[in-house]
Parts: structure tokens; sequence; C-alpha cells
């Protein structure tokens, strides 16, 4: 068997004519593509050295997601010896692979905001002040993990979510009620989720100045036909703006819903079952007002669920 | 009048014959079937299996695009090793076995005698894929089936500390199964896998076609797979305005000569949940179409006037 060249030789201007003619319509196809979100940019070169040679060719191959997936699990035995470093550069790493991977910026923001923050926090070596200055430090980080991976999905309501939460809740040292407000009602607004929505309203009502905007969204969270959003958060929200912050000193015209102002009338007018609610509804406002005041201890109650587990 | 019978009409040979390619095409996939590649499907299932378990202690997100990951990456391997070896295969095996003088011999044109194999090729491409896509959505299925039941009775014994706790763990399971589990739009990577094996397969044609060693046809075949996935980049070089002469002579080198690999990469994006428009598809079967027309055409005029 032999090969004529002057075949070879025509065989390769068809290729190259042929390319010519293709060029054009591959580059359009690869915008188009990239346009649906469907092909993703090449890598730089940083990432080659941070990946190493073989799954940088793997990557290469079109193996993106088996090598995010397998750096997360290099991320996890490196959680295991809460190395938070280490954590943090291969969760890099999956979110450079893979930005519109939600769960990477998930668990990323977690590991350092959650877990890194804990490990400070309750670390015994470390000084008071080391201890809370370095726990604040991983919850900002994890803050500024989640903002960088909105930019990548602006939709995502569980990253909203976790902004908010990690914005208000009760182990940061820097709560923001009106940032964790606006990400709660992001977040609300990407996914039509009504459990959102409520919280969004809760951290308006933390708000000093915004009671009024929070009486009217939690009037009509109260008043809503389907009965959903009338939770007991709502009610002992209404109740700690109308006793305690007394907004109706501010705002005459505010009514209290009847079935809540009868929770605050003379016990005398009250049923038995109205005394008892009334009385736990009391001790809730108490605790809303005083959120660090030391709780009683809840009684021990076992679960109906125990004997099932079993 | 005498009444003998009359001649059987003269039929006239066709330039191209679609029976003919049929029948050589059938012939390939025999041959192909003979050579026990279906027991690749033992290992295939090996690993589904064995990632539906492996990675149980995760959490669920994570465990069902691991298992997902692995089985694309899977098919994508196997379906890309068919595509050479069994393509680099023929050819040579012909000739060894005389077959080839046998078929051309006949009034067979090289260019349906080239087409034959090449379908022989793909028809093996497309069921095993199948194969492996039915295998992949059962244990899939019944993966996240699993899951589902097992977070939802989690949900009954957890204790939530308010209303909204409890919604956005429901939230979360409704979503797991929306985004993670068995969807419709998984179909678009094992098209997009087939997709990027037939040009494969074609590359390897044109390889076997100029070499008359099969060794010689895999290695230049993976070559071209590897410099294929840098095309894109090969490309954007080219059009770009800050590459010197040099390397715009090489990356314009690349760009013409190579077909793009990464153009059939969407396996990554259906995994993250990114939905695939029906006209996405459609272009990038066009692509193939062109990919197929060009390297045919280079693969018949090599092998139209090479000595057998």
């Amino acid at each position: 068997m032999s090969i004529r060249w002057k075949s070879l030789g025509i065989a390769l201007l068809i290729i190259l004519a042929g390319g010519v003619a293709r060029l054009p319509l591959e580059q359009r196809y690869t915008e188009n593509m990239r346009k649906q979100q469907l092909l993703d940019a090449p890598l730089n070169v940083s990432m080659r050295d941070k990946l190493g040679q073989t799954f940088f060719l793997a990557v290469l191959g079109g193996f993106r997601s088996v090598v995010a997936s397998l750096v997360e699990l290099k991320a996890l035995t490196a959680w295991q010896y809460s190395n938070w470093g280490v954590v943090d550069e291969n969760y890099a790493i999956c979110t450079s692979l893979q930005p519109r991977e939600e769960h990477y910026w998930e668990f990323r923001a977690h590991h350092l905001a959650d877990n890194a923050r804990d490990y400070y926090l309750l670390n015994s070596m470390l000084s008071d002040a080391s201890r809370h200055a370095l726990g604040q430090q991983y919850v900002d980080k994890g803050i500024a993990v989640l903002r960088e991976g909105l930019t990548w999905l602006p939709r995502s309501w569980k990253l909203c979510e976790r902004i908010a939460w990690y914005s208000s809740m009760p182990y940061t040292e820097k709560r923001n009620h009106a940032v964790a407000a606006e990400y709660y009602a992001k977040a609300f607004e990407a996914s039509g989720r009504r459990f959102l929505w409520r919280h969004h309203v809760y951290q308006v009502a933390r708000i000093p100045e915004r009671e009024r905007e929070a009486w009217d969204k939690l009037i009509a969270l109260y008043e809503d036909d389907s009965g959903k959003d009338r939770t007991t958060t709502v009610e002992i929200e209404l109740l700690y703006l109308y006793t305690v912050r007394g907004i109706y000193q501010r705002h005459p015209a505010l009514k209290l819903p009847e079935p809540l102002f009868r929770l605050i009338s003379p016990a005398s007018l009250l049923t038995k079952e109205e005394k008892a609610r009334a009385e736990w509804m009391r001790a809730k406002v108490t605790e809303r007002a005083n959120p660090n005041a030391p709780r009683p201890k809840p009684p021990k109650v076992e679960s109906p669920n125990l004997q099932k587990i079993k | 009048m005498s009444d003998a019978p009359a001649a059987p009409p003269v039929r006239r040979h066709r330039w191209f014959s679609a029976g003919r390619v049929l029948t050589i095409a059938g012939g390939t996939f025999t041959q192909l079937v003979r050579m026990k590649v279906f027991s690749f499907m033992a290992i295939f299932s090996l690993v589904v299996i064995g990632a539906s378990f492996a990675f149980a202690d995760l959490k669920t997100e994570q465990e069902l695009k691991m298992l997902k990951d692995v089985a694309f990456a899977a098919m994508a391997l196997f379906s890309m090793l068919f595509a050479i070896a069994g393509t680099a295969l023929l050819i040579p095996r012909d000739v060894e076995d005389r077959t080839l003088y046998t078929i051309l011999c006949k009034p067979v044109p090289r260019l349906e005698y080239l087409i034959g194999k090449l379908t022989g090729v793909v028809w093996l491409l497309f069921i095993s894929l199948v194969c492996m896509d039915v295998l992949f959505c059962t244990v899939l299925h019944f993966k996240e089936k699993i899951i589902v039941e097992q977070q939802l009775e989690h949900l009954e014994y957890r204790r939530f500390s308010s209303v909204e706790e409890r919604e956005k763990a429901e939230a979360e399971v409704t979503e797991l199964s929306e985004t993670q589990g068995l969807r419709w739009n998984l179909q678009a990577a094992v098209v997009s896998i087939f997709l990027k094996s037939v040009v494969l397969a074609v590359v390897a044609l044109l390889m076997s076609a100029a070499a008359s060693s099969t060794l010689f046809s895999i290695m230049t075949s993976l070559a071209i797979m590897i410099i294929g996935h840098a095309q894109q980049m090969a490309r954007e070089q080219l059009l770009g305005d800050s590459a010197g002469v040099l390397a715009r002579l090489v990356s314009g080198a690349v760009a013409l000569i190579f077909p793009d690999f990464k153009a059939f990469d969407i396996v990554d994006k259906v995994v993250e949940g990114t939905s695939v428009p029906l006209s996405a598809l459609a272009q990038m079967t066009g692509l193939t179409g062109i990919y197929l027309t060009l390297y045919l055409l280079a693969a018949w005029v090599i092998f139209a006037d090479k000595e057998l």
C-alpha cells in the first residue's frame, strides 16, 4: 500500500480551504454558545499552576466538572484537619472551574463563615481578642465569597439567603439588619418563596428607623387570606412593636388586630386558653426584647418519635 | 414469433447507492460487535453503580452531582476510545483479512466503502451510548428517589426552630429533585458526547486512510483530539490583535486544520443545571455535519488514490 503525495497535498488543501470557510462559523457558534452560558471561556494560565498538569489537561479535555468534584474531595480532606486555608484554596479552584455551580459558592462560604468561625471562636489556645477577631474575619470572608458568587448567579435565592443570614446571625459581631432585609427581599424576588419574604419583614422589624414600614408589612402578613403567613413570629413581632416599642404612641392611627389585642387585655377578660396563650406570648415578647437574657431551661420532653427511631 | 423469455432489464450501475453503504455499515457493525466491544458495559455498570454508593457520605447535592460527573466522564471516555480505536482498526483489518479486496473488486466506489465503514462505527457509538444512557438514567432515578425519600423522612424527625426553617428545608428538597435529578436536559449532554465521538471517528478514518499502521492512526487521532481541544484558544488568538507573527502562524495552522472539540463540551453546563435549547443542539449538529463532510472528503481523496 502506498499513498501518493499529490493526493495527500490535495486533502490538506481541502482541509485548509474548509478551515478558512468554517472559521467565522465556528467563532459565531462559540460566541453564541457562550452567550447562552453553554460554553466557558478558556482557562487562564494561572489556573494551570493551581491545578497541576494532570488536572489541567483533564479540564482541557472537557472534564471540568469531574475535576471540580475531585478538587472538592481534596477540600473535604483539608476540612477534616481544620486546615481552613487549604479548604478555601480548593473551593476557590472549584468556583473558578464552575462559577455557575451554586453549591460550590454556598459550601465555600459555609466552611468559612460557620466552620472556620466556630473553630476560632471556640479555640481555647487563643486570647479572647484573637478568638473574636479571627472568628469575625472568617464571617466577613464568607460574606465576601457569597457576594462574588452573586456576580455569577444573580438569581440565586440560596446565596442571597446566606448573605442575609450571615449578616444578621447571633454569631456575628457586625450585625446589619438592613443588609439582611435587602438580601432576603432579593431572595424572595428571585424565588417567590414566602418564607423569604417573612424573613425580610422580620429583619425590617429589627431596624428602629423602619418600624412603621415593618408594621404595615407585618399587618399584611397577618391578614393574608391563606393564613399561611400568619405565623407565631408575625404575631410576636406585632406585639413587640405595639407593647415594647410603643409604636401606637408615634402613630396613633395604628391598631393591633382584635385577637392580638385581646391577649394584652386584663387577665380577668380572658378565657382559660387565652390566658395560657397570653402568658406564653408575653414570655416570647420579653425574649424578643432582651435576646441576651438567660432563657429558662425547657422542660424535659421525650420525643414521640424516639420509639420509632429506636 | 418465438416464446423466448425476455432478457432481464439491464440494471445500470449507480454511482452512489445507499443500499451498498448500508450493507458495508452492517458488516462493519457486526465486525465490531464480534470484537466483544460491548463487554465494556460491565465496566461502565461497575463505574456507575460504584459511584452511586461511593459518595454516600457527601451532602445529597454533591452525591448526585458526583454520580452525574462520573457517569458522563465514563460515557465520554468510552465513546472517544470506541471512535478512535474502532475506526483506526477497520481499514488495516480489512486489508489483513483481504475483505477490502473482495469489496473493492466489485463495482463499489471507494467513497461508499468509507461512508459504510463510518456509518458502522456511528451505529456502534449510538447503540453503546444508548445502553450507557439507559443504565445511567436508571441508576440516577433510583438514587434520586432514595435520597428524596431519605430527606423527607429526615424532615419528619427533625426539630425546627421556626416555620421558616422548615419551609427552607422543604424548598431545598424540592429544588434538589428539580435541579439535580433525572431531567430531559441530561439527554443534551449525551447528544453532545455522541456528536463529538462522530467527529473523532471521521478524523480517525482520515488518519486510517492515510496511514497503513493501526498504531500510527490511533496515536495521531489521539494527538488530534488533544490539539482539537485547544483549537478554540488558537482560533481566538488568530482572530485577536495581540499575537505576534509566529504565534499567528502556529495558531492559524491549528485553527484551520483541526476541528474544535471544545465546541461539544456542554456536559459541565448540563450537570450544573443549565437548560440547553434545541437551537443550540441543532447548531452543534450542523457543525458536526461540516466537520464530517470536510474530513470525509479529505479521507476519500487520499483513499481514492491509494494503492492497495
